[in-house]
């Protein structure tokens, strides 16, 4: 017997050749018509930066970022820091990222580890280390890791995580591997974050008891910070130092830090990186590091323009507890906390919003009848909780030219690198640090500015010497000074 | 052709300036003004330190913001060796010249011109105090008051007072 063959001329559905075709194929059609629906879903989008907000995040914002990157470093991960985070530079050499000093040839470079504080919700901590030597975990150094804290309460207790970035081909980042968990035996959590002068072990969350959780450090308080270790920082509630600080020193040697900004840091491991002679010598992961931070800084960070925590917020009902400035709802940890505001209301607002400020005058001066003129113009915004109290190292810029009639002396062109002020009852008083031309030759300066009682006095004096430049008390009518700070 | 006569009247206005005999040997600034037109005047300022205890090393236009209207983007000259700073509204109304080295200052008996800033206020509104102006001793390093600024003739002026001058003494010479 032949084959029966359907009208079209295919082969018929009950033929034993059919019938085996059918009862292979009907699976296959079904699994190709469910296959949509049953199929693993697809990887979500990596969060752009200005939408990380947790370790997850983070670690998602960079495997996206750098996927396929044949010549991947840790400098390419500062993009994907969330914005409007602080930086606090710290020369702490007690720490899983201990910061160094490197000398060599006449330069002699402060390398810190670089401390990002970000508001949140919730308030993620990551750190870099620009010391390039050292510090290693997993056999990776610790200028090579993101370590990463995230707040999970409001008394600011973290789960944590190390990332390591090696430079080269890029491994996409598996989350498991990075968070630290618990390990069964103690409570250093699979990272060592925990014990051993490092933070304290905190008990895990409930709902995550597989996490090894951290108890938060304050590199500003005493022992395992220190406050004399903080070389720079734009926290609006803390202060770095303001002269040279023994930090940790060694019980036969001294260790010698002195304040610095980002941008001074990186200028140091610039002029190092092109000195043979320099242990830095051609180091180009550790200055594309640096500068890639100090850009986040001066573009994305704390308080910039455009980018700065506002003064006001949306209201929310439950008193000085963390909350969300988007909803005012309260939350278990962020950099924003519900505030009185006007009458009897609360706003959420930032722990550090930012303020715009200028100042503005000068006039005619006196020494007995000795004349200096003065022209002074500066503006910046400053991270401050309190606009009569404000200091900004990283955002001030502006003019300062004097003349002192007695010894000719000329002040003109001056880079300004730190400007504080602060404001009582009628008056304030202002002060500021920079680099000016001082007859022709560059010196460093500071000034001082008061205008209490309808009297004003400046003074500009050399930061190296203390010789007094030119200044005095302002002339009747002839000097003045305007101090704006916005929002008031 | 009218910018070579107006530099002409400028360089004849500027001697005269320093050429004005003063009955009264105090030290002094002297002022005339060019007309630029469109509103702008160009103040020309002479400082004359006859009769001066010291020579000068600055010079104070008190006013320069309040009356004349200066700020930082105002045009303002000075002579060879001397600097300024401008007026900072609204704060500070000063315009301050001063002689970086000694050999700019303007020594007791001399004269020294090339100051001068534009300024959109009409010479015939200045009236009382407003072009009041001040030296800095050189030596001192003091203020030294300097009154009013006074205004000389204006080149046109002068010439036409020079020549009817002397068409009356030719016509009194030719009746002798």
């Amino acid at each position: 017997m032949g084959e029966r063959r359907g009208s079209s001329g295919f082969i018929g559905i009950d033929s034993p050749l059919g019938r085996i075709a059918s009862v292979a194929l009907a699976p296959a059609l079904l699994i190709l018509l469910v296959a949509p629906i049953c199929a693993p879903p697809a990887p979500p989008p990596a969060p752009t930066p200005d939408n990380v907000r947790t370790i997850e995040d983070l670690v998602a914002c960079v495997n996206g970022r750098l996927a396929g990157s044949q010549n991947a470093t840790i400098a390419d991960t500062v993009q994907c820091l969330p914005p409007k985070c602080s930086i606090t530079l710290t020369m702490s050499n007690q720490s899983a990222q201990a910061a160094c000093i490197l000398e060599g040839d006449g330069i002699r470079c402060q390398m810190p580890r670089v401390l990002i504080e970000c508001p949140g919700p919730p308030k993620l901590i990551p750190s870099y280390l620009l010391c390039p030597q050292d510090s290693e975990s997993e056999g990776v150094i610790g200028r090579n890791r993101i370590e990463i804290g995230q707040g999970v309460d409001a008394a600011g207790n973290m789960r944590m995580a190390d990332v390591p970035i090696p430079p080269g081909p890029f491994t996409p980042i598996e989350e498991g591997d990075t968070i630290s968990e618990t390990t069964g035996q103690g409570d250093s959590g699979t990272k060592g974050c925990n014990g051993g002068g490092c933070h304290d072990a905190q008990a895990p969350l409930g709902s995550a008891p597989s996490e090894q959780l951290s108890q938060p450090i304050d590199p500003f308080g005493e022992s395992p910070g220190n406050p004399d270790c903080i070389i720079s920082t734009d926290r609006c509630d803390k202060s770095a130092i303001d002269e040279p600080k023994q930090c940790f020193p060694s019980t036969e040697d001294s260790r010698v830090v002195k304040p610095q900004s980002l941008s001074e840091v990186c200028d140091c491991i610039e002029a190092a990186k092109n000195d043979d002679l320099h242990p830095l010598a051609g180091d180009e992961i550790t200055l594309a590091l640096c500068r890639a931070l100090e850009d986040y800084q001066d573009t994305r960070g704390a308080c910039v323009s455009g980018g700065c925590p506002p003064a006001t917020g949306p209201e929310c009902s439950e008193a000085f507890a963390p909350c969300d400035p988007a909803t005012g709802v309260t939350v278990a940890s962020s950099g924003y906390h519900c505030q009185p505001a006007e009458g009897e209301a609360f706003e959420c607002v930032a722990d550090c919003p930012c303020r715009d400020y200028s100042m503005t005058g000068g006039g005619k001066f006196l020494v007995d009848s000795a004349v200096s003129m003065v022209r002074l113009q500066l503006s910046g915004h400053a991270a401050t909780a309190n606009p009569d109290s404000l200091r900004d190292s990283v955002h001030v810029t502006g003019e300062l030219s004097g003349f002192e009639y007695a010894s000719r002396t000329l002040l003109d062109s001056i880079a300004f690198s730190s400007f504080q002020a602060t404001r009582t009852g009628g008056g304030f008083t202002a002060s500021g640090k920079g680099t000016a031309n001082v007859n022709g030759a560059p010196r460093n300066i500071e000034f001082t500015a008061t205008t209490t009682g309808g009297v004003t006095t400046f003074e500009v004096s050399d930061a190296d010497t203390s010789e007094v430049l030119l200044g005095g008390t302002g002339e009747d009518q002839r000097a003045a000074f305007d101090l704006s700070v916005t929002p008031p | 052709m009218a910018r070579c006569r107006r530099t002409t009247l400028t360089l004849l206005g500027t001697l005269v300036l320093l050429a004005s005999p003063r009955a009264f040997a105090t030290p002094v600034v002297l002022y005339s003004v060019d007309d630029l037109g469109g509103g702008l005047f160009r103040y020309n300022l002479a400082v004359d330190n006859n009769g001066g205890s010291e020579a000068l090393s600055g010079l104070d236009v008190l006013n320069g913001d309040t009356v004349f209207g200066l700020d930082g983007n105002s045009a303002v000259g000075q002579p060879a060796g001397w600097s300024h700073f401008s007026p900072l509204p609204p704060l500070v109304h000063d315009l301050d010249y001063f002689s970086l080295a000694p050999g700019g200052d303007v020594p007791v008996g001399g004269v020294r011109g090339g100051f001068s800033f534009e300024s959109t206020t009409d010479p015939n509104a200045i009236a009382g105090d407003d072009f009041a102006v001040e030296g800095i001793g050189a030596t001192s390093a003091s203020q030294i008051p300097l009154g009013d600024a006074e205004l000389v003739p204006e080149p046109a002026t002068g010439l036409l007072l020079l020549l009817g001058a002397s068409g009356l003494a030719a016509r009194r010479w030719r009746g002798l």
